[in-house]
């Protein structure tokens, strides 16, 4: 990637309108990203599970009050809600052999997000989501690419080698 | 068998002799291995034993020495050649003997079934090696033919055996399985001993302190590697108790199997089976005791088969003859001796020392009452009384330490054999100078002193000393020589270990030091040689390969330190370039009684010992001087260093008691403020207290078994008033705070401190600096220690009782600087007291001790039983609870992106917790190598890495922590089937974290540091995830069992320490 990147940490999220890329590693944690392409402004949110617990102040770690949340921010970075689009990262299955109460967050963050999206009218243009990979996303806010590395590619590479 | 008791003692000592002849024959055919004498010599030596032991009808060494000796004269008549082999097998033959004898001498059952299997197996295996033309010899052997040029004194014994065996009824030892066929019988009683074995007895009554000889079967449930890691876990246990001799069949070797995993175990320790079942528990697996097959095939035999467990008893006794005939049993020793237990000893004298305590007491009060009532003819009497039981006690506190005391020689004997393995293995020419063998010592020294003294002569020999080319080149005999010596100085036992080698490379050692940050650079030159050398015995320096490679000292030093630091003794090293190095262990003459200044701090009682105690000034606030962050004393002219006593012990993870808020940072106006001065290495240091209690004689208690990490103290001690004082090991506690603060000390003994602390466990590494570890504090940033930071100076104003707000001020660092700790926790309770911010504060809190002590406890269950799984040396660190930010947690594991293996092993049962270990995936390789027991290294290809060998390394982690818990809390708990995936760190994490999500932005973590190839090396992250109400119920579960179950850990806090909450 060109120029800086804004790295998104784990239940926070971040807003550009600059050349800077934004980046995050996801799990079963959701990337989700709001981008207004016309103005250049791109806001990230770290997602790590559906709903929020209503006596939880830390609103970044749930779907349904971050996404919101996020929205508020890049609206007030200039942006109109008709213009914004929605991409949709993450969501994996790490451990995913039986252990249910973990196995199944991914899944009920990618389903939360779409539905806090779909409630926004938010549309989503891009989806990677599921899979039992990690994965590590640069989503440049000038050219409105995305990038998702997945160790499997890395570790394949490391093996053939 | 009748055998006379003072043969008995005769036996023993003239056994001793052959055996001694036996080993330095063999030592020195090995030289020469065509030379006749040595040669000769070990002929008689073995022919001579074989002779008493006919005489006293010891047949299994009579067996055994017979056939050694069958070989041996082939050898001698040129039928065979002396070469590696046969001596090999000659060196375990003399180990065999000499287990033989000391069983015999310890009263265990002689002629066992057992024995006898291990005398036939070795038999069998000298028969291959002297193969071919052993039968002949061994038909012939019964005649003295074999033997004719044997000296005079060989004729009578060796008829002995033909002649003997009608008269005795019980011949040649029986084995219980008449199935080695092999052997032929060689005389008419062993031929009818197969036929009739005796069934199975049950085995004998507990003893008392003496190790004996106990049979247990292990049935495991499951097969295969999960079996096989119980089996560990199992093995962890019986090694605690006493010594394992035997695993029939190993447990390895049902690992592939699809058995039934059963195996035997034959462990020597003081418990009886039942004891012994009963201390195991371990989930899935069954013990139960072995019925002892006996071995002899008459009732008169049975009788002295039974002799082992009755001589047992006897010693344990003390009492007269038993019922096997009104002889003395078999390991009887003559009149003179009695044989008492270790244990019993210990209770003795800790009840001398109890004594000591009392009678001192006694002064006191009749200090008082004279000093009440003038000396009125009563009180006269009374003081003079009490100094005359004074003088008994010590007289008897002198007479049960003598009786402890055995001559170092019991210790010093192996090394012969340890040198001449060693020189072996490392293919150098090394021969060992021995003095001072008499010198008595403690048994307890005895016992412990031996694995330490290895390790310095193993580093000696492979390190100190160079090899044959480089030793001429220097102009130096080809052969190194070891020397071990001991010798009494003052009330000091010194034992030395020195090499003529190489010697220690000071300037590679100031290269490490200033690299650690041990030393300023403007330091290194001044240093003293002790002050360099010392390094080597500082954690994570000698165990670094640098020093190791460029100095010659290895791997451990600081296990030898700890190892002597534990007998409360002093280790220095003398090194000249070239000539050699000199390691002198000194340790105290009693390790059971101290005496100790007893001081005040932070509201509890600790005792300095009086060795270490210069004087005891009480400083004026115009003495002590603040410099920067240093504190100092003025005293007479000289510029001390201060340490606060409480908090140097916090900052070395004591956290339980030291508080800070304690009356340390403010000197009232005009207020004196004791000051104990000290020595280290040389230089004086002032310890700052709270109060002088006085001067006392203290009994060392041993710490239990988690509390021995805390550096700085080397035992507890219960005070005449019931009240606990723990002893402070001056020497560590100061070299260790300072290692801890970042600081060194100059010459001038002035304390200079970097910034940052490092919290107890070492530090995670960063993905960009992998020199975060525990001597080096700078890399130490990411998060807020918790155990060592300091809380602010306010609190102990608004405080003025620090021991009352002692809870209060020991929340954890993560928070300390939102909340002012001395507030009440109940009343101050807007957004900063969410619920994990309140329970993190109970954790770290009185009630949270439990909770460690459990914790602690599972670590070291988990370290053991890695370390057997592996064959190596793995150290799981004792886990520490702290709120993290959610934030921050992939960057403590190793950074978001790095490539993590990341185990998950879920919990089931009543509580609602989780496990998670992360492996950096460097180490996946490293712990793949080290779960299949390869050398570090091996494994170079991610994709190959046995996944499922490394999460059953995760069950057992697990299971050890989760036994801990419900073994204390009554708790039921299972390791549910552990997940794996290898990948960025932060994926791995984070759905864990959000299985154990809380309101706010933080996290409780109870995390561990598993270190393994290399003592340096973090393997593995471990975190405990416990749901909040899981925590809760988990500290009640823990808090009430301690109540029904009594007596916790020592220095249990006081009731009123506890905050209010639930």
């Amino acid at each position: 990637m060109d120029g800086e990147s804004v790295t998104v940490k784990m239940a926070e999220m971040e807003v550009v309108a600059d050349g800077r890329s934004l980046k995050t590693v996801l799990g079963s944690c959701v990337g989700v990203v709001l981008r207004d392409a016309d103005r250049k402004i791109s806001g990230l949110a770290h997602i790590m599970l559906p709903a929020r617990r209503n006596d939880d102040e830390a609103s970044g770690k749930y779907a349904d009050s971050a996404i919101p949340e996020l929205l508020q921010r890049v609206l007030q970075m200039g942006s109109r809600a008709t213009a914004l689009q929605a991409l949709l990262i993450g969501g994996a299955q790490m451990f995913p052999m039986g252990n249910a109460s973990i196995a199944s967050i991914g899944d009920q963050n990618v389903a939360a997000a779409r539905r806090v999206l779909a409630e926004q009218r938010i549309p989503i243009i891009f989806e990677d989501i599921g899979g039992t990979a990690g994965r590590s996303v640069v989503f440049s806010n000038v050219t409105g690419k995305v990038t998702v590395k997945t160790l499997q590619a890395i570790a394949t590479r490391g093996v053939t080698k | 068998m009748e055998v006379k008791a003072e043969y008995l003692a005769i036996f023993s000592e003239e056994a001793g002799d052959q055996l001694r002849e036996w080993e330095e024959s063999l030592l020195a055919l090995e030289k020469a291995p065509t030379d006749r004498e040595p040669l000769n010599n070990l002929f008689r030596a073995v022919h001579t034993l074989k002779g008493s032991a006919g005489f006293i009808g010891f047949d299994l060494l009579q067996k055994l020495a017979h056939d050694l000796e069958s070989s041996l004269s082939n050898v001698r008549d040129g039928e065979r050649s002396y070469d590696g082999a046969l001596s090999d097998m000659l060196f375990q033959g003399l180990d065999l003997a000499r287990s033989l004898i000391e069983t015999f001498s310890a009263g265990t059952a002689v002629n066992s079934a057992e024995a006898a299997r291990s005398v036939d197996d070795y038999l069998a295996r000298l028969v291959d090696t002297a193969s071919g033309k052993k039968p002949k010899a061994r038909k012939d052997s019964a005649a003295p033919a074999p033997a004719p040029k044997a000296p005079a004194a060989a004729a009578p014994a060796a008829a002995a055996p033909a002649a003997a065996p009608p008269s005795r009824p019980a011949p040649v030892a029986a084995p219980p399985e008449p199935a080695r066929t092999a052997e032929p019988p060689k005389t008419p009683a062993a031929a009818a001993a197969p036929a009739g074995p005796v069934p199975a007895a049950p085995t004998a009554a507990p003893t008392g302190g003496l190790p004996r000889m106990s049979r247990l079967k292990v049935r495991i449930d499951g097969q295969n590697r999960e079996a096989y890691l119980r089996s560990c876990i199992v093995r962890a246990r019986f090694d605690r108790m006493g010594s394992v001799m035997r695993q029939e069949p190993e447990p390895e070797t049902l690992r592939d199997s699809t058995d039934p995993f059963v195996y035997t175990v034959t462990i020597s320790c003081p418990l009886d089976v039942d004891q012994i079942v009963s201390a195991i528990s371990v989930d899935q697996v069954t013990v139960e005791a072995v019925p002892e097959p006996s071995a002899a095939p008459a009732p008169a035999a049975a009788a002295v088969a039974a002799g082992g467990p009755a001589s047992a008893e006897l010693a344990e006794a003390g009492e007269g003859p038993k019922p096997s005939g009104g002889e003395l049993p078999k390991g009887g020793r003559p009149e003179e001796v009695v044989r008492v237990s270790v244990q019993k000893l210990d209770t003795l004298l800790n009840l001398v020392g109890e004594l000591v305590i009392h009678n001192s007491g006694f002064a006191t009060v009749t200090q008082q009452l004279r000093d009440e009532y003038g000396k009125t003819k009563h009180i006269y009497d009374l003081e003079e009384k009490t100094e005359a039981l004074a003088a008994i006690t010590r007289d008897l506190q002198d007479g049960i330490m003598k009786a402890r005391m055995l001559p170092i020689a019991n210790v010093f004997n192996r090394f012969r054999r340890v040198v001449r393995d060693l020189a072996k293995a490392s293919g150098k020419s090394v021969s060992l100078d021995v003095f001072g063998e008499e010198t008595e010592i403690d048994k307890k020294v005895i016992d412990r002193i031996g694995e330490p003294l290895v390790h310095l002569v193993r580093n000696s020999v492979d390190h100190g000393l160079e090899t044959a080319a480089d030793r001429l080149a220097a102009g130096k005999p080809e052969s190194g020589v070891i020397r071990l010596g001991a010798y009494q100085d003052g009330d000091h036992i010194c034992i030395e270990v020195a090499d003529d080698g190489r010697g220690l490379d000071r300037e590679a050692i100031l290269r490490k030091a200033l690299e650690k940050g041990l030393l300023a650079s403007d330091e290194a030159a001044r240093a003293s040689p002790e002050q360099v050398l010392g390094f080597i015995f500082l954690p994570g320096f000698s165990t670094a390969r640098v020093v190791s490679d460029i100095s010659g000292r290895g791997v451990g030093m600081d296990a030898v330190k700890r190892a002597v630091d534990e007998m409360n003794g002093n280790l220095r090293v003398r090194s000249t370039p070239g000539a050699g190095t000199t390691v002198t262990i000194s340790l105290p003459l009693t390790m059971a009684i101290i005496g100790a200044v007893l001081v005040e701090a932070a509201g509890s009682t600790y005792a300095i010992p009086i060795s270490a105690v210069r004087e005891i000034v009480k400083a004026t606030e115009d003495m002590l001087k603040t410099v920067g962050t240093r504190r100092t004393m003025l005293l007479r002219n000289e510029v001390l260093a201060l340490v606060n006593l409480a908090r140097a012990l916090k900052a070395n993870g004591d956290g339980r008691r030291a508080v800070t808020g304690s009356t340390a940072d403010k000197v009232v106006a005009g207020a004196t403020r004791p000051v104990v001065v000290v020595d280290y290495e040389g230089r004086k240091i002032g310890l700052e207290v709270d109060g002088i209690v006085g001067s006392r004689e203290v009994v060392i208690k041993s710490l239990s078994r988690h509390y021995r990490e805390v550096d700085g103290l080397i035992g507890a001690s219960i005070l005449g008033n019931g009240k606990i004082a723990l002893i402070v090991d001056v020497e560590t506690m100061i070299s260790q705070h300072h290692t801890s603060r970042g600081s060194t000390m100059d010459s001038a003994g002035m304390v200079r401190e970097t910034a940052g602390e490092t919290p107890r466990l070492a530090p995670p590494p960063g993905v960009a600096a992998p020199a975060a570890r525990p001597l080096a504090p700078a890399a130490a940033a990411p998060v807020a220690p918790a155990a060592v930071a300091p809380v602010p100076a306010a609190p102990a104003a608004a405080a003025p009782a620090p021991a009352v707000s002692a809870p209060a001020a020991e929340k954890p660092a993560a928070e300390a600087p939102a909340a002012p700790p001395a507030a009440a926790p109940a009343q101050k309770a807007p957004a900063t007291s969410e619920p994990i911010e309140q329970l993190a504060r109970d954790v770290s809190s009185s009630r949270g001790r439990l909770l460690e002590d459990v914790n602690n406890q599972g670590a070291i269950e988990a370290s053991m039983s890695l370390s057997q799984l592996t064959g190596q040396d793995i150290r799981v660190s004792f886990p520490e609870s702290r709120l993290v930010a959610i934030k921050d947690v992939a960057e403590i594991m190793g950074g978001e992106e790095s490539t993590v293996g990341g185990m998950y092993v879920g919990v089931v049962g009543d509580l609602e917790a989780g496990m998670l270990l992360v492996i950096p995936e460097k180490n996946l390789l490293v712990l793949d190598d080290l779960l299949h027991r390869r050398s570090v290294g091996t494994a170079k290809d991610l994709g190959t890495v046995d996944l499922s060998g490394i999460s059953e390394m995760g069950n057992l982690l697990a299971s050890c922590f989760l036994n801990a818990m419900a073994d204390s809390a009554h708790l039921a708990l299972n390791p549910e089937v552990p997940e794996i995936s290898v990948d960025m760190c932060l994926p791995v994490i984070d759905s864990v974290l959000a299985r154990f999500n809380q309101p706010g932005d933080k996290i409780l973590l109870t995390e561990a540091v598993i270190y393994g190839g290399g003592s340096e090396n973090v393997v593995c992250h471990q975190v405990m995830f416990l749901e909040p109400d899981s925590m809760r119920r988990l500290m009640d579960a823990l808090s009430r069992a301690a109540r029904q179950g009594g007596a916790m850990a020592p220095a249990a806090p006081s009731t009123g320490a506890t905050p209010g909450v639930v």
